[in-house]
C-alpha cells in the first residue's frame, strides 16, 4: 500500500474530527428540539422555512447554471483536485457558516419578521388601509425576548448554504480565465537562426556527441524563440511534431530537421564512442536545412 | 489440445510442437552454441519481430499497436492481459501467437467452478501400482490462454500466481518447473461486466502489460468480413515464424539493449509520480518499473536501436502502468482508468534535458 505522507494523515484526523463535533452538535439540538416548539412564541416556523426555502432556491438555482455552463467550460488540462483536503475545507466551511448563522440567529429573524420578507408569505395590498386589529395580526418581537433557534435546523441550513457555496466556486473556478498559449508566426529570420546556431556549435566543438547535442540544443532553443518551445514533458519527436505542424519546415526541412534530432538521440542516449561521421552528417543536415530556408525566403520575398 | 503429461518433461513439455529447442533457456541460449541457437543481435530480433507481426497481421486485422504491444510483453519474458468485451478477437489473438512462435498452446477457460487443482493438476492414486502419481494440470505449455480469467472465484485465480512469478508449480509438498518459455496470456471482460470477479492487486501486478483491442472502424470491419467471405469456412491460421528457441533468443537479445542512466531516472521518476498522484490509492510496483524498462527495450528494437530513448518509455508506459494502479473509489463513477492518470503524467513528468550536465551541474 502507499505510503501517507504526515499531511493526508493530519487530513484524515482532521475529517474525522469535524464529523464529530457536526455529530456532537446535532445531537446538542436534538436535545434542545424538546424543549422548544417551532410553534411558540420565541421562533416562527414560517421564519424557519423561509430561511430554508431561500438557501434551496439559490442552490438549485445555482447548481442548475453549474449544469448548463459545465461542458462549456470544463478544463479538461487542469488535474482534478480530489481527496483529503477538499473534504477537510469542505467540512469547516459548512462548520463555519453553520457556527455564523447560529451566532446571527437573533438579527437573521427580527429582519425577517421585521420585514416580513419570506417567501411563504406573499405580501397583501389592502386598499382601504390595515384594519383596526391589523397590528395584532402580526406578532411584534417582544423586547428583550431571545428568539430561539435549534441545531437540527442550523445544520441543515448550513448544508444546503455550503452546496451553494459549492456551486458558485465551481461556476467561479470554470470562468476564470485560461491562459492561453501564445503563438508567434514565426519569421524566415527566427527560422534561419536555427542553422546559424547549429553550424556555431559544430565549429565550435571538436567532440563528437557535444557537438551533435550542441546543435540539437541551439535548434531547440531557436524553435523556442519561434514560439514552439519545448514542454517539459515532451520528447524530440513530440518537439518535431509541433514544429512541423507549426509550419515551421517544408517536407524537405522536416526531413533534414528529423535526421538531426535521430542523430541526437543518438548522442545523447548512448555511452558509445559515437562515428566522426556522424558530425559530418550534422553538418550536411544544417547546410539542408539552410538550403531550404533560403528557398522559403526567396519564395516569401517574391510573394511580398 | 493435448497437455504434456510426464512429470520429468518440464524441459520438453512443447513435445507436440519442438520439443528440443523449447529446452533452451534464456540464459544458455544466447552463449551455448552447441545447444541452442547462436546468439541473436538486436537487428537480427528486430527482423524476426517484424516477420511475425507481419504474418499476424494476415489473420488479425488493424490490430498492429495491440499486436505489437503483445509481442514485446512475450520478448520481455512477462504475461499479457487483453482487456475487452467479448467477439473483440482476444481468442483467436492468443492462438495466433501461438502457432506463429511454435509455441505448445493450452486454452482454459476459467468458469465459476474451476479449481486450483483443475489448472494446476493432481495427485491421483493408481489402483495398480497402489501409489499416488501427480498429473500434470493444462498449466504446464508454453503459452496459456487463461480465457475469461476473472469470471473464476479469487482462489482459483491465486493458483496461478506462483506459474506466473516463478515458473514452477508447488503441489504435494514437490515442485515443477514449467516449461520455457511459458507465457499467460489472459482475457478478461471489463469489470462492470455481469458475473465477474475483480482481479486482486498481486495478480494484475503479475501481468507485464494489459492491453485493449477496442472495436475496428467501419473500414477495417467490412474488411475483416470480406476476407472471412473470401476465405469461405476455413479458420485463418497463422504459419510458424519462428521456433521457440528462437523466441527465447530474441528475448536474451534484449539484454544487449543500452539504457542511459537518463532514461532509467525517467523511468523511475514516471513509476514515483504514480505513486503520489492525488487519483491513485496505490501506486505502480518496482516490478512495473522493471517491466516499463524490460519493454521499453523491445520497443527500441522494434525501432531499429539499441539503445533507448524516452519515446521507447513512452509508447510502453501506459499499457505496462495503467493496470497496476489503484484509483481512489469515488473515481470509480467518472471513469477514471490507471491508463488515464498515467497518460496525463506523460505530459507532464519531465523527460531528460537536452543538454548532458557533469556532477558539477556544467553542461557537457
Amino acid at each position: 500500500m502507499r505510503a501517507r505522507g504526515p499531511a493526508a494523515r493530519w487530513a484524515g484526523v482532521a475529517m474525522v474530527a469535524m464529523v464529530l463535533v457536526l455529530l456532537a452538535a446535532g445531537a446538542v439540538g436534538l436535545g434542545w428540539q424538546d424543549r422548544v416548539s417551532l410553534n411558540s412564541q420565541q421562533i416562527s416556523a414560517r421564519t424557519i422555512v423561509g430561511i430554508f426555502m431561500v438557501l434551496l432556491g439559490l442552490s438549485l438555482a445555482l447548481v442548475v447554471a453549474a449544469l448548463i455552463l459545465g461542458p462549456s467550460l470544463r478544463r479538461k488540462d487542469r488535474p482534478q483536485r480530489t481527496g483529503g483536503a477538499s473534504m477537510v475545507i469542505g467540512a469547516v466551511v459548512m462548520l463555519v457558516i453553520v457556527l455564523a448563522l447560529f451566532a446571527f440567529r437573533d438579527q437573521i429573524q427580527s429582519a425577517l419578521q421585521g420585514h416580513g420578507a419570506t417567501p411563504t408569505t406573499p405580501p397583501t395590498t389592502l386598499p382601504t388601509g390595515p384594519p383596526a386589529g391589523a397590528e395584532t395580526a402580526t406578532p411584534a418581537p417582544r423586547p428583550g425576548a431571545r428568539p430561539t433557534w435549534n441545531w437540527p435546523i442550523a445544520v441543515a441550513a448550513g448544508f444546503v448554504v455550503g452546496l451553494v457555496a459549492l456551486a458558485l466556486a465551481l461556476v467561479v473556478r470554470r470562468q476564470a480565465p485560461q491562459v492561453r498559449e501564445v503563438e508567434v508566426e514565426p519569421s524566415v529570420a527566427d527560422v534561419h537562426a536555427v542553422v546559424a546556431a547549429g553550424r556555431a556549435a559544430l565549429a565550435d566543438l571538436d567532440e563528437p556527441r557535444a557537438a551533435v547535442i550542441g546543435a540539437y540544443a541551439a535548434m531547440e532553443e531557436a524553435l523556442a524563440r519561434t514560439g514552439v518551445a519545448r514542454a517539459a514533458g515532451d520528447t524530440p519527436t513530440d518537439l518535431l511534431r509541433r514544429a512541423v505542424d507549426a509550419g515551421l519546415f517544408s517536407a524537405t526541412g522536416a526531413a533534414a530537421a528529423e535526421e538531426l534530432t535521430e542523430l541526437f538521440r543518438q548522442a545523447r542516449y548512448t555511452r558509445r564512442q559515437l562515428d566522426p561521421q556522424v558530425r559530418i552528417r550534422a553538418v550536411d543536415v544544417l547546410g539542408r536545412l539552410d538550403t531550404e530556408l533560403r528557398v522559403a525566403a526567396s519564395r516569401g520575398e517574391a510573394a511580398g | 489440445m493435448t497437455t504434456p503429461q510426464n512429470p520429468s518433461a518440464t524441459q520438453n513439455a512443447g513435445a507436440t510442437q519442438d520439443p528440443s529447442p523449447a529446452s533452451v533457456t534464456p540464459g544458455t541460449s544466447g552463449t551455448s552454441g552447441a545447444q541452442g541457437p547462436p546468439a541473436l543481435r538486436p537487428e537480427q530480433t528486430r527482423e524476426r519481430a517484424l516477420a511475425v507481426l507481419a504474418e499476424l497481421e494476415r489473420v488479425i486485422v488493424g490490430k498492429r499497436g495491440q499486436l505489437t504491444l503483445v509481442l514485446l510483453g512475450i520478448l520481455a519474458d512477462g504475461h499479457v492481459l487483453l482487456e475487452d468485451l467479448p467477439g473483440l478477437g482476444k481468442t483467436l489473438l492468443a492462438r495466433s501467437f501461438a502457432h506463429t512462435l511454435g509455441l505448445h498452446f493450452t486454452r482454459v477457460q476459467f468458469t465459476p467452478d474451476l479449481l486450483p487443482q483443475d489448472l494446476t493438476g493432481a495427485s491421483i492414486y493408481h489402483q495398480k501400482t497402489g501409489e499416488f502419481a501427480f498429473r500434470e494440470g493444462p498449466v504446464f505449455t508454453q503459452l496459456l490462454l487463461a480465457d475469461e480469467i476473472n469470471r473464476t472465484p479469487p482462489k482459483t485465480q491465486a493458483a496461478l500466481l506462483e506459474a506466473m512469478e516463478e515458473r514452477q508449480v508447488s503441489a504435494d509438498g514437490v515442485t515443477r518447473a514449467l516449461p520455457s518459455p511459458f507465457v499467460v496470456l489472459a482475457t478478461e471482460n471489463p469489470i462492470e461486466y455481469e458475473g465477474t470477479y475483480p482481479l486482486p492487486e498481486a495478480q494484475l501486478d503479475r501481468f507485464v502489460l494489459r492491453t485493449r483491442l477496442g472495436y475496428l472502424t467501419a473500414e477495417l470491419e467490412a474488411d475483416m468480413v470480406r476476407r472471412r467471405l473470401d476465405r469461405g469456412a476455413q479458420r485463418p491460421v497463422p504459419n510458424q515464424v519462428v521456433e521457440p528457441a528462437e523466441l527465447l533468443a530474441m528475448s536474451a537479445s534484449l539484454e544487449q539493449v543500452e539504457v542511459h542512466d537518463d532514461v532509467l531516472a525517467y523511468v523511475v521518476a514516471l513509476v514515483q509520480a504514480t505513486r503520489e498522484h492525488p487519483k491513485a490509492q496505490v501506486g505502480a510496483s518496482p516490478r512495473g518499473t522493471l517491466a516499463v524498462t524490460q519493454l521499453a527495450r523491445g520497443a527500441a528494437v522494434l525501432a531499429g536501436r539499441d539503445y533507448v530513448t524516452p519515446e521507447d518509455v513512452q509508447q510502453v508506459a501506459v499499457a505496462a502502468l495503467g493496470h497496476r494502479l489503484v484509483l481512489r473509489p469515488e473515481l470509480w463513477v467518472r471513469r477514471v482508468s490507471g491508463e488515464d492518470v498515467v497518460a496525463e503524467l506523460l505530459g507532464r513528468v519531465p523527460t531528460p534535458s537536452t543538454r548532458v550536465f557533469d556532477r558539477t551541474g556544467a553542461a557537457r
